[in-house]
């Protein structure tokens, strides 16, 4: 196994609001390892961009508050430091990209200078303007923006989505960042230019062997570039596997439901299939959650004891590098 | 294929104006849809797939003219819909009708989920007497798999995938026998989309429906349709049954889509095309073929002229002139 650069562990995450109090992130702990990609997914509302903010500290305070847990960094809690501690990791350890690169690119600057900010903040230390800018271009030729020279005097607007995102990316990792957090980083992209995006991402990785957390709620996407899994569901890590082990041999109702809730795609059946599986009901709220199991009401497999007299399950190894959190996880026999 | 269509468009076009300067003169313009011909048959579904921009949407709301089309014909049932005005417009829309990808914006937030399913029944004058009336709403709640207490909620109470649910009430309330549903399930989380999904395929044999299915995700598009038209920059590039289209592509473009879907497992080792550049901008589209300049099997002749339609068989069509094997 390669080396840990992150350890979370329990964290936990509340926000104050006028309704009272709820825990978006309910006790999450998982690792990111160098040059490996972790992948978080979950439906909306599950709490996996909240985890990512935490990770990087950028929850509001008020009305959010990490109450619990440890951010490890090589070591370090992060849960601990300050505002302009953090601000020495943000950017330049830890660097995050978002899912919709037309908001988090500044309109006004070109995307030249957009880069070179972060250079100049993190790594200026005897760079004169022109190494700084040289540093830039050659950011952009990486991510593979063609004619870079000429891209770099460009603002935003002038970029198409795809373009957007790679720049996004090419200033995340333009001081060579240990952690790459990802968040819906392909969401707001076509088909094909997601498949541009997803393959620069692994090239990069390969070069510059950062650890990627990887949030989305597209499992293709996940099985393609993910090592690991982790399934979170209200708040909580309801599954976490190797990649192959979560997509052959899911134990949580939830993810296998899921996971047969998309449309299966076999070309040789194409025109003639019957109906999709579906998870009954809807994700509750988190205000009002079940005692006991979270997913209790959209289970097939549900028991009276999942409704709150054991209390909630926890998260359990089954094997190495397998977890589940289910009193009675569904095994690959008992499936359809 | 003997039934004939029960819609039929031909060369439809739509053609918006670039307006510029301080003084908004036309400078140019922009062929969103560009001569495109297709037809549907009663009780199919027609998957539209494409990227964003390709004009897959404007054709869509075009066929209703909710956007007034530049030229062509569109014949539903033996009709022209665009020599139609005023009444007779009218009394076509309740046999033709909409869905739109985000139930957010198009349902009305003042309205109660009763009023917004009653407006339809009265600018048609489909029910007589308040009786008669919440009979039907409460049908319409009933095909939709709502419980009937949704009649007095708003909007914001519900959760996207119920929302789209009342969305497809909507829709159903004046009885049509063709859906336009564009991208329907494309803002709701998985697990719901099946649901929609599931719903929708259920009401087509429950009503005998017709869809014109448009979508950007082609697993979706292959679950739902029987045929699929794929589309690029406002012309549509192939057309097959969909066993045809996904087994075995014969446009490059269809190919490289395709390929570029992730699939949700990980022992698959598919051979990954990965399209170079962007799509380019339908102001200024390259010359000859469109999709000449990301294609990898370019020749000269692509460049000069747009590839006329090649039918394969009676189902399949595409426009290129190096068709794949």
């Amino acid at each position: 196994m390669s080396e840990k650069v992150l350890e979370v562990r329990n964290l936990v995450t509340k926000f104050n609001t006028d309704r009272g109090a709820v825990t978006a992130v309910n006790g999450v702990s998982f690792d990111v390892y160098k040059g490996k990609t972790i992948g978080i997914v979950g439906e909306s509302g599950s709490g996996k961009s909240v985890t990512a903010l935490s990770i990087m500290k950028l929850i509001p305070t008020p009305p959010g508050e990490i109450t619990d847990g440890k951010i490890l960094f090589k070591g370090q809690d992060l849960a601990t430091y300050s505002d302009s501690q953090m601000r020495r990791i943000r950017g330049n350890k830890i660097s995050m990209i978002f899912q919709e690169p037309m908001t988090s690119l500044n309109p006004v600057y070109t995307v030249g200078n957009q880069i070179e900010e972060v250079i100049k903040l993190h790594q200026a230390h005897g760079l004169s303007k022109k190494d700084i800018k040289d540093k830039a271009v050659e950011m952009l030729r990486l991510v593979g923006i063609p004619s870079p020279e000429k891209r770099v005097n460009e603002y935003p607007h002038q970029l198409s989505g795809g373009m957007r995102q790679r720049v996004m990316i090419g200033m995340a990792l333009a001081c060579e960042p240990d952690i790459l957090i990802a968040d819906e980083p392909t969401t707001a992209l076509d088909v094909t230019i997601q498949a541009q995006i997803l393959d620069l991402m692994k090239k990069l990785q390969d070069e510059l062997g950062m650890g990627i957390i990887l949030i989305t709620h597209d499992l293709g996407v996940i099985a393609e570039t993910a090592h690991e899994v982790v399934v979170m569901y209200c708040g909580k890590i309801v599954e976490s596997a190797t990649v192959k082990t979560l997509f052959n041999n899911p134990q949580h109702p939830y993810t296998k439901g899921l996971l047969e809730s998309i449309p299966s795609f076999d070309s040789t059946k194409s025109g003639e299939k019957g109906r999709l599986t579906t998870i009954e009901g809807m994700v509750p709220s988190l205000f009002n959650l079940p005692k006991g199991c979270n997913f209790q009401d959209r289970c097939f497999n549900v028991k009276d004891d999942c409704r709150g007299i054991k209390g909630p399950p926890q998260l359990e190894k089954i094997e190495a590098n397998h977890a589940v959190s289910c009193f009675y996880p569904v095994g690959k026999e008992s499936s359809i | 294929m003997s039934e004939s269509p029960l819609l039929e468009v031909k060369n439809l076009t739509k053609r918006f104006p670039i307006k510029g300067g301080i003084l908004s003169r036309t400078v140019g313009h922009v062929d969103a849809v560009n001569k495109v011909s297709f037809s549907i048959n009663k009780g199919e579904t027609l998957g539209l797939v494409g990227e964003s921009g390709c004009g897959k949407s404007t054709l869509g709301r075009s066929l209703l003219r909710l956007i007034e089309p530049t030229s062509g014909d569109v014949i539903y049932d033996g009709i022209n819909l665009i020599d139609l005005n005023g009444h007779d417009l009218k009394q076509i829309r309740r046999r033709v009708q909409i869905i739109f990808q985000d139930p957010y914006a198009s349902l009305n937030p003042r309205m109660t989920v009763g009023n917004i399913l009653t407006e339809p029944l009265e600018i048609h004058k489909l029910c007589r007497g308040p009786g008669e009336r919440q009979k039907r709403l409460e049908q319409l709640l009933n095909f939709v798999k709502l419980p009937k207490d949704a009649l007095n909620k708003y909007p914001h109470e519900f959760s996207g995938g119920q929302r789209q649910r009342v969305c497809i009430a909507r829709a159903l309330a004046v009885e049509p026998e063709f859906i336009v549903c564009d991208e329907p399930v494309s803002a709701l989380d998985v697990s719901v989309q099946a649901q929609i999904i599931n719903l929708l395929m259920d009401l087509q044999k429950e009503l005998d429906l017709t869809y014109l299915f448009i979508a950007h995700d082609l697993k979706v598009v292959e679950y739902i349709s029987k045929r699929v038209a794929v589309m690029y920059l406002g012309n549509i590039v192939e057309v097959a049954t969909s066993k045809e289209l996904y087994g075995s592509p014969k446009h490059p473009y269809t190919k490289a889509l395709i390929s570029a879907i992730p699939l949700p497992n990980p022992d698959a080792k598919h051979e990954r095309i990965i399209l170079e550049g962007d799509v380019p901008t339908p102001m200024n589209p390259p010359p000859g073929c469109h999709f000449h300049p990301r294609c990898r099997y370019v020749s000269e002749k692509c460049k000069l002229n747009y590839p006329e339609v090649t039918n394969q068989s009676d189902t399949h069509k595409f426009r290129c002139y190096h068709p794949l094997n």
